[in-house]
């Protein structure tokens, strides 16, 4: 097979941008919420003008032999502290491969290239079954933890709602609005049933509680304090994070809620998630130590609640483990799997141990959009 | 193993018959462009090479067409070995001197 002289793999570059729009277009299309008309700006924003953006650490396309993008792999820069030593973490993002391209090892050689550049760490919060098959074959690991979901349920007719409208035909009286008093009669049981077999985990809660919106400067001069124990951490600073709350805005699908939560000046933590009435609302991050957790979540589940969140979902983080025991939280295995690559064994440890602050609005954010 | 096969080829097709369930065609020829190594299998095939070689594959130089025959993938081991050989020799050479001034 000769080699024309553009063919192989590249760096991916702003004039590269409207043809992996297409590819992720005719790849993604059917699982992604993001409007056509925003899938340039979105990967404009969040893999080259983002202030954390490496050229050192770029994207990459597969450059085919008749001069055509066969594929990509984004690649998300996050700059984190591992033991007070300032480290760079990939984050692995939208692998595409062009279906009809004839080549068909690209992906593999795409995911090798990435894995094996100059940062510390490398991440994915999405991995297929085939995706976890192709990382842990070239080196990486899952992290078993980081897969398990939990998610708690406000009105469980409307997650019955949203599960039923998957499946066109089935159940389709449920939906219908003189069914009603009967979804209002299921939430009502269900709520009580639930409180009668889980009661409320009640903890040592602070007296005041008071919550704010979280500014990106205030997150940035606040949440150090939370997170400087963890060996592993963001190393947020005011201008990513206001990048990201952008981001959030522009392309998240729903009303991004960013809450600082504090006992009069003491900081408890925060919390950011997508607000999506009568719907399942992501929960992208929740940052607290352990003992505060309980009322950190208790805050998340009020303020959701007020604002007719259907369900909060989220993914089960090692710092939350305590609080979520025992607070009617349902757990579930979830389809995407958390995976890690490096070439460092105590920070591979570390992770596994649960060291570790990493929340999905550190990694694949955009996956629950 | 075919007639003309070197020792490298012969143990390349041994690996993706028996290993990876791949139907080499006999001229060891279009192994990616008639799509019968695909992603995982490549992946496969580079942890085999790994061990059957003892070679590492330098992913920032690996491309695509470097799987395309039987020769151009023992092609590239040979590279890698020889690059390895190279960094090794190039280790001896100047280490000694280096440790010495400490």
């Amino acid at each position: 097979m000769a080699r024309s002289r553009s063919a192989g793999i590249r760096p991916f570059q702003e004039e590269d941008i409207d043809d992996v729009a297409r590819l992720w277009d005719s790849v993604l299309r059917s699982s992604s919420s993001l409007a056509s008309s925003d899938t340039c700006g979105f990967l404009r924003r969040t893999l080259l003008s983002n202030p954390w953006a490496d050229p050192e650490l770029p994207s990459l396309v597969y450059v085919g032999e008749d001069g055509k993008i066969g594929g990509f792999v984004g690649c998300c820069v996050r700059r984190m502290v591992f033991d007070d030593r300032p480290i760079r973490t990939v984050c692995s993002s939208h692998l595409l491969i062009d279906p009809t391209a004839p080549a068909r090892g690209v992906g593999a050689l795409l995911l090798g290239r990435l894995l094996n550049g100059s940062q510390e760490l490398s991440v994915t919060d999405t991995a297929s079954a085939a995706a976890r098959a192709m990382w842990e074959g070239l080196g990486g690991q899952t992290v078993h933890l980081g897969s398990v979901g939990w998610t708690y349920i406000f009105r469980p007719s409307h997650i019955a709602q949203v599960m039923f409208a998957r499946r066109p035909g089935s159940q389709r009286w449920f939906m219908r609005p003189a069914a009603q008093p009967v979804r209002l009669l299921v939430d009502v049981a269900l709520r009580y049933g639930i409180r009668a077999l889980f009661p409320p985990h009640t903890g040592n809660a602070p007296d005041e509680i008071s919550t704010e919106p979280l500014t990106p400067r205030a997150a940035a001069e606040h949440l150090p304090a939370i997170t400087t124990p963890f060996r592993l951490r963001p190393d947020y600073d005011a201008l990513y994070l206001e990048s990201v709350f952008q981001d959030l805005d522009l392309f998240g699908n729903g009303a991004p809620v960013a809450r600082l939560v504090r006992s009069g000046r003491r900081i408890l933590g925060s919390y950011v998630y997508l607000l999506r009435p009568d719907s399942i609302c992501p929960v992208l991050q929740v940052t607290t130590r352990e003992r505060d957790a309980d009322t950190v979540l208790r805050d998340l589940r009020e303020h959701a609640r007020a604002h007719k969140a259907a369900a909060l979902v989220g993914r089960v983080e090692p710092h939350l483990q305590e609080a979520l025991h025992g607070n009617a939280v349902f757990l579930f295995a979830a389809e995407a799997r958390w995976l890690i690559h490096s070439r460092d064994p105590e920070l591979l440890n570390t992770i596994h141990s649960g060291n570790v602050l990493m929340t999905l609005l550190d990694s694949e954010w955009w996956w629950y959009i | 193993m075919e007639k003309n096969d070197t020792a490298v080829i012969a143990k390349l097709r041994q690996i993706l018959t028996e290993s990876l369930h791949i139907e080499v065609p006999l001229d060891g020829n279009g192994l990616i462009s008639r799509g019968l190594i695909d992603s995982l299998a490549l992946v496969e095939l580079l942890l085999q090479i790994e061990t059957e070689f003892d070679t590492t594959p330098d992913f920032q130089l690996l491309e695509i067409e470097d799987f395309e025959t039987l020769e151009s993938i023992e092609q590239f081991i040979l590279r890698s070995k020889e690059s390895v050989d190279t960094s090794s020799r190039t280790q001896r050479a100047f280490g000694e001197p280096l440790r010495g001034q400490m």
